[in-house]
């Protein structure tokens, strides 16, 4: 028996040496471009029937209608003459938008690295007018680079499993092609919220990063502030950039000839005496956090919202002292949830605070300032107060407020976002 | 570790009063197994306890296997006896790979690039199976020492949540939270002493 034995177990080890392989699979999830030609993408830029919103992101109020960003796929156009009753009423697919503008009758939006003008002088047939090529350079996916004739006009979700040998231990890196996944670099947008445009221009949302004033066009990138003449509306052109120190660029806001840009570290005035080249006169420093910023003739006001992609923990308001620009000082401090987007009409500030909903502060006396009135049930990311009524972007839709009596605000109308 | 060694005492005891009130041939056998593996060469210590009729036998086991990652393996064992003299049997077993690993034994650095963030949840239990051959160096009684060559597997799976983004640049963040797991399976041929009570 014991030779049968010692020959079973030779065979045993040479036939079976090959099986103490370990495997391991692992199963995760990435995004998929799905690119079309850039000269089909812009064929397509056009008016649509309305579509359902899933996305929502910046916001433009122009007359009675909203311009509401789809992010990344396009510009929903809203009738909100019956706040009561908003009406979604067309869409334009625009791939890769996520900032837009309203100059009189055409709109600006970013088509990935390109800016593109439309015209919206009806809006029920909105036109392609012009191309402005590669000028967001930043906006290249991570990993991505494209070509100049392609452009991503959706991600798709894919789950999928990989499967390797498995040679190491646990603690060890694995070493499947995690490059192959997919994540975008992330950029906050940002808030440019005025009533002090002239009367052609948009008023916008404040989570933009574009701002119109005195014949230009104005935007930021996490590091450059670009400029564009738009003296002629439907032929933007670019005129020049500058790089803005920090970095992690997230607002720009006009007010008469400044500009207040945030940034996730502190805020910066530039002045635009000379529209081409805005000169910067100071900065302001805080806590690291998001930081929508909106200003009038004495005062900048910064929601901090910590706890996020941005970094830090602060959520609160600072109201700075801005009554001289080269030597903005911190006035006071006031705490929040989780505040984003804010507003501003008169004496009464509006701001998004998390799921809190829009909180209605009396800020007659900065140093001292007065909570009117919370309105709740929703979760706001950006708002526009105007003439009583305050647009709210949310994660569940698109809200209308009536605060003509601010004390006894109260939800007019609402659009449901649907869940994607 | 105290549940699993009060377990092991407490399926000894009660598996030979069953043997005993069932008038059945019964035995216990310690055993410990080096796993030589993929690269990794660890031990295993356990415990089985066999009913036994005529050539075949069938019982429980229980053992700690600390091959890459520990776990405690609770399987259903069988053997046929390939000979008269019960010296020479093929076994089989099969069960439940409870996963218990140590602190280290946790994937810490996943690979990944962009935003997001990987939350480690911890194990969950796979399978477990082994088979081969087994020769007895026992007295007549069978009591006494023995020796096993196999193969053994063994499954776990790591578990982890991962928060991406959606790739879009502009816009408030947009994040969901999908599952990430790590399935291993490990193959060892299996060398194992044990010693029948």
């Amino acid at each position: 028996m014991k030779p049968i034995m010692l020959l079973f177990t030779s065979a045993f080890l040479l036939l079976f040496s090959g099986c103490v392989k370990d495997a391991v699979s692992e199963s995760y999830t990435f995004y998929r471009p799905v690119y079309k030609t850039k000269a089909s993408v812009q064929n397509a830029i056009t008016t649509v029937a309305s579509s359902l919103i899933s996305n929502a992101g910046k916001i433009v109020l122009k007359d009675h209608y909203i311009f509401l960003n789809e992010v990344d796929k396009g510009v929903h156009i809203i009738d909100i003459a019956n706040p009561a009753k908003p009406v979604n009423l067309y869409y334009i697919a625009i791939p890769g938008c996520v900032d837009i503008a309203v100059n009189g009758n055409y709109l600006y939006a970013d088509c990935y690295t390109d800016l593109v003008t439309i015209d919206i002088s009806n809006p029920a047939n909105a036109r392609l007018k012009k191309v402005n090529e590669g000028v967001f350079p930043h906006r290249i996916y991570n990993g991505y680079y494209l070509d100049t004739t392609h452009i991503i006009t959706e991600w798709v979700k894919v789950d999928t499993v990989v499967k390797s040998r498995f040679t190491g231990t646990l603690t060890q890196s694995i070493t499947q092609n995690i490059n192959l996944r997919n994540r975008a670099v992330m950029d906050f947008a940002s808030v440019a919220n005025s009533k002090a445009f002239s009367g052609g221009f948009g008023v916008a949302g404040s989570m933009a990063r574009f701002a119109l004033s005195n014949e230009r066009m104005y935007t930021v990138s996490n590091t450059d502030l670009k400029v564009f003449n738009i003296s002629q509306a439907a032929s933007p052109e670019f005129t020049g950039k500058q790089a803005l120190p920090l970095g992690d660029i997230e607002t720009i806001f006009p007010y008469k000839q400044n500009l207040f840009i945030g940034s996730r570290s502190g805020m910066f005035i530039y002045n635009t005496i000379n529209p081409d080249q805005p000169k910067k006169l100071s900065q302001f420093t805080h806590a690291r956090s998001c930081d929508p910023v909106i200003a009038d003739d004495n005062f900048a006001y910064i929601t901090l919202w910590g706890g996020s992609f941005c970094g830090g923990f602060s959520n609160q308001l600072d109201i700075v002292d801005i009554r001289n620009l080269s030597a903005p000082t911190l006035l006071r401090t006031h705490p929040l949830t989780s505040p984003k987007g804010l507003s501003k009409d008169g004496d009464l500030l509006m701001i998004c605070d998390g799921n809190e909903g829009l909180k209605l502060i009396n800020v007659a006396t900065a140093s001292f300032i007065k909570s009117v009135k919370t309105v709740g049930g929703f979760e706001g990311t950006d708002v526009i107060a105007y003439n009583g009524i305050a647009i709210v972007t949310a994660k569940d839709g698109l809200y209308c407020i009536d605060y003509s009596n601010p004390e006894k605000a109260f939800i007019a109308g609402k659009i449901g976002i649907f869940a994607h | 570790m105290k549940f699993l060694l009060f377990s092991l005492l407490f399926f000894g005891i009660f598996s030979v009063a069953l043997a005993q009130k069932n008038k059945l041939n019964y035995h216990i056998a310690p055993q410990i197994s080096l796993l030589n593996g993929d690269q990794s060469v660890s031990g295993q210590l356990g415990l089985i306890g066999v009913w036994e009729k005529n050539k075949w036998g069938f019982g429980l086991g229980a053992a700690i296997d600390y091959y890459k990652v520990r776990t405690a393996p609770f399987f259903f064992t069988s053997h046929y006896y390939l000979n008269q003299s019960k010296q020479l049997a093929i076994y089989a077993s099969l069960g439940l790979n409870m996963a218990w690993p140590l602190e280290n034994q946790f994937t810490n650095n996943l690979n990944r690039g962009g935003w997001g963030s990987i939350q480690h949840k911890g194990f969950t239990n796979g399978a477990y199976a082994d088979l081969g051959i087994r020769y007895s160096l026992a007295n007549t009684k069978l009591k006494g020492l023995s020796i096993a060559l196999g193969y053994s597997m063994k499954t776990t799976k790591e578990n982890f949540t991962e928060t991406i983004f959606m790739p879009v640049i502009g816009g408030m963040p947009n994040s969901i939270i999908v599952p990430r797991t790590l399935e291993y399976k490990f193959n060892r041929i299996a060398i194992t002493i044990g010693y029948r009570l």
